[in-house]
Formats: structure tokens, C-alpha cells, sequence
């Protein structure tokens, strides 16, 4: 859970103490960190920034007026969220499969080269993941679409950060067991030591 | 004699999945439950044999009734499937533990996108196998899983609190003085786990692109 009470602790939780990679482990995917190109990256970050709020918005709104039911006296009437799972992933497949269609009907030259990430994004953590950190997190709908969106930036930022400090690296003799993944990892924790630090 | 073949194609199998194809460490698959609920001993084994009985459930499922299912659709039957298996055992898990239930928190719903249960649902390898070499494959891959957990929680319990804790029993290796209490955070995760792949990649002579 994110825990934060103004839009400037949500930005600063969001981004760096509760980021959603080196807090949550989300989103570590082995196809996208074998990547070296950054555009490949930003394309995928693209997708999610889609996919990310639309999700959160629409899972939020079941969950509060569907899911859960709470009465003038704050008692729970009703209580499903035993369904959330797989709620919250039939509107993910929903919400990726609708802009999917609308994208290749009216960009279809522009969104082709997409198509792959949208898929590719399903099997992922990092939607599943944020979705739920989200609507647990936030009290509003506008919370919702604001938290995904800043969750989408500290996303990229760590990701981009990686690359950069990777593609420095590229330079240096890495043993040979220790290139890849593990190296990612290390550059990780030395992120994640980092960034706990602004949680003060 | 046919006896003897099946246990030489489990033993085969389980030694393939823990070494040459171990879904963590090799194959890279499921890191996030690997890197959240390794802190705890308990946690991982209750995580572990979770994964294990929902990938040989869904494997039964999806040879038995879904074999059918046409190639565009695959991913999206496999990931409602496995969704349906994990609501069923957050049920499950709320009723017998909620303590339990809470502290697996969001790594329990995201077992339905687990990198690991959906490779095995979707390969197309296992298709082409025996319905018994499959679920012997599916299986040990599960138990591979699980014994990795167990293996990581044990080396990162001990080095974050110096002993060994499990169901309240406790084994101590050394005083908690010498103990280094950052393993418990995702500095420490992040860490071990790199650690621990890289000495089990040059155990096994694999590289980096295993």
C-alpha cells in the first residue's frame, strides 16, 4: 500500500519510497530487462501509461460499488472481494484488448509495431500488481488515475536509470555468470538503499 | 520394470528442474514473490506449495477439458484459468490462516500472471509428451519452485536474525549480534538473490543467456 496524504507525498512515495519495482519487486520482467535499446523500454512504459490508468480507474469503481458495501455507520453490508483477482483481470484483458482494437481501426499503420507489447503486457506483474496496490491505496477516482500515472513515471525512471547505468557498465569486464540479471540486481539494491532513504 | 523407468524420469526430471531448467535461478520466471516473501520462512513454503497445486491443477484443466481452445485465445483461457485456481485458494488461505492470508498480501493474486505457471500452461512441448511425462514435468517444475523458495528464505533468515524460524520452532547458527539486519529489506532481496544466481549459474557453467 501507498500511503501518502497530498499530491506532493503521493509524487515522492510513488517515485521513490514506495516505487513500484524496488518496493513492490513489479514489473521485473525478463524480456524487457534483456533489453538494451531504450526506446524498446519507453515503448512498453508507453503501453502501460494506456493501459495502467483506465484499468485502475474502471477496477476501482467495481471494487467500491460492487465489491465492497459499506452502510451510513461504516459497517461492511457487503463483502466480495474475494472476486477481486479475477475482476481485476478480466478488466485488464478488457481494457487492453478495447484499446488494442481502437488503436489498429484508427492509427493502424502507426500502432502496428504495438501490438506485440499490448499482449505482452498481460502475462505481467506490473499491471496486476499496480492495479491492486492502487485501488487499495487511494479513497478517490481521481487518486486513482493521478497514483497510476505517477506510478508509471517512477516506473520508467528506475527503468531508464537501469539502462543508463547498464549501457555504462557495458564498457567494464562483468564475470561471465554475473552478466544479465544478476547485475541488474545488484544495480537494484544499490537503487533501492538509496532511494528508502527519502522515507527519511 | 516399468516401475523402475517411471522413477528413473522422476529423478531425471526433478534433477533437469532444479539445475538446467530451475525456474528461478536459470529461467528468471515468477521474481517477484522470490524477492517479497523470501524475509519468512513460513511465507515461502505456504507460497511455494501454493504455486505447486495451482500449476499441476491448471495442467489437469487445461489437457483434460481446454486442449481445444484456438491459438489466439490461449493466453487469455490460461490467464482466467489460473485467476479462478487463485481466487479459489485466497478463499482457502482466508479461512485456514488469515494472519497468513495478510502477510502474503498482493503476491498471492499475482500468482494468477506468475511467469512460471503460465510458460507451463502454454508449452507447447508438453503437448507433444505423455499425459503422465507431462504432469511429472509440470510437477517437478512446481516442486523445483518451492525448494528454491525454501532455499533463499533459509539463507536470508539466517543472515538477517542468525537462526532458522519456522512455525515457532527456532534453530539458531549464530548470535543475533553478528547478525545483518539489512538482508530483510529489498537492498538485502535484491542482493541475495543476485548473489545466489550468479554462484548458481557458475556451479552449473550456464551464462547469461540461459
Amino acid at each position: 500500500m501507498i500511503e501518502f496524504s497530498n499530491i506532493f507525498e503521493m509524487i515522492i512515495a510513488a517515485v521513490f519510497v514506495s516505487n513500484i519495482i524496488l518496493s513492490f519487486y513489479l514489473g521485473i520482467d525478463h524480456q524487457l530487462f534483456i533489453e538494451k535499446k531504450h526506446t524498446m523500454i519507453n515503448k512498453r512504459v508507453l503501453v502501460i501509461l494506456i493501459v495502467l490508468p483506465l484499468s485502475s480507474m474502471i477496477s476501482f469503481v467495481i471494487q467500491q460499488s460492487l465489491l465492497i458495501e459499506i452502510d451510513a455507520l461504516g459497517e461492511i453490508v457487503r463483502d466480495l472481494t474475494y472476486f477481486r483477482t479475477i475482476t481485476f483481470i478480466v478488466v485488464i484483458i478488457l481494457v487492453n484488448y478495447i484499446i488494442l482494437g481502437l488503436l489498429s481501426k484508427f492509427f493502424s499503420n502507426q500502432f502496428k509495431n504495438l501490438q506485440n507489447d499490448f499482449k505482452g503486457v498481460l502475462p505481467s506483474t506490473i499491471v496486476l500488481g499496480s492495479v491492486i496496490v492502487i485501488t487499495s491505496s487511494v479513497t478517490t477516482l481521481l487518486e486513482s488515475v493521478l497514483l497510476s500515472l505517477v506510478v508509471v513515471f517512477g516506473y520508467a525512471f528506475v527503468l531508464n536509470i537501469l539502462k543508463f547505468i547498464e549501457n555504462q557498465l557495458e564498457m567494464k569486464v562483468v564475470p561471465k555468470s554475473f552478466q544479465g540479471l544478476p547485475l541488474q540486481l545488484i544495480i537494484l539494491s544499490i537503487m533501492a538503499l538509496i532511494f528508502s532513504g527519502f522515507g527519511g | 520394470m516399468k516401475t523402475t523407468t517411471t522413477k528413473q524420469f522422476i529423478s531425471e526430471s526433478m534433477t533437469q528442474s532444479i539445475t538446467n531448467n530451475n525456474p528461478v535461478f536459470i529461467m528468471m520466471l515468477s521474481i517477484a514473490p522470490v524477492l517479497a516473501l523470501t524475509n519468512d520462512l513460513a511465507l515461502s513454503i505456504i507460497a511455494g506449495i501454493n504455486v505447486l497445486v495451482i500449476l499441476v491443477v491448471a495442467f489437469l484443466i487445461k489437457r483434460g477439458l481446454l486442449s481445444k481452445v484456438p491459438e489466439q485465445l490461449n493466453i487469455i483461457v490460461n490467464i482466467l484459468l489460473v485467476a479462478t485456481l487463485v481466487s479459489i485458494s485466497e478463499l482457502v488461505l482466508q479461512v485456514y490462516d488469515l494472519a497468513m492470508y495478510d502477510a502474503i498480501g498482493i503476491y498471492l493474486p499475482l500468482t494468477a500472471v506468475s511467469g512460471m505457471i503460465l510458460t507451463q500452461t502454454n508449452s507447447k512441448a508438453l503437448d507433444k509428451d505423455t499425459f503422465k511425462n507431462a504432469l511429472i514435468k509440470v510437477a517437478t517444475q512446481g516442486i523445483s519452485f518451492l525448494v528454491t523458495l525454501i532455499l533463499i528464505a533459509i539463507i536470508r533468515s539466517i543472515l538477517t536474525t542468525g537462526a532458522v524460524r519456522l512455525f515457532g520452532l527456532q534453530m539458531r547458527v549464530f548470535d543475533v549480534a553478528y547478525s545483518f539486519t539489512l538482508i530483510d529489506s529489498p537492498f538485502g532481496a535484491f542482493l541475495i538473490l543476485s548473489l545466489l544466481m550468479a554462484l548458481f549459474r557458475n556451479l552449473t557453467n550456464r551464462g547469461a543467456k540461459s
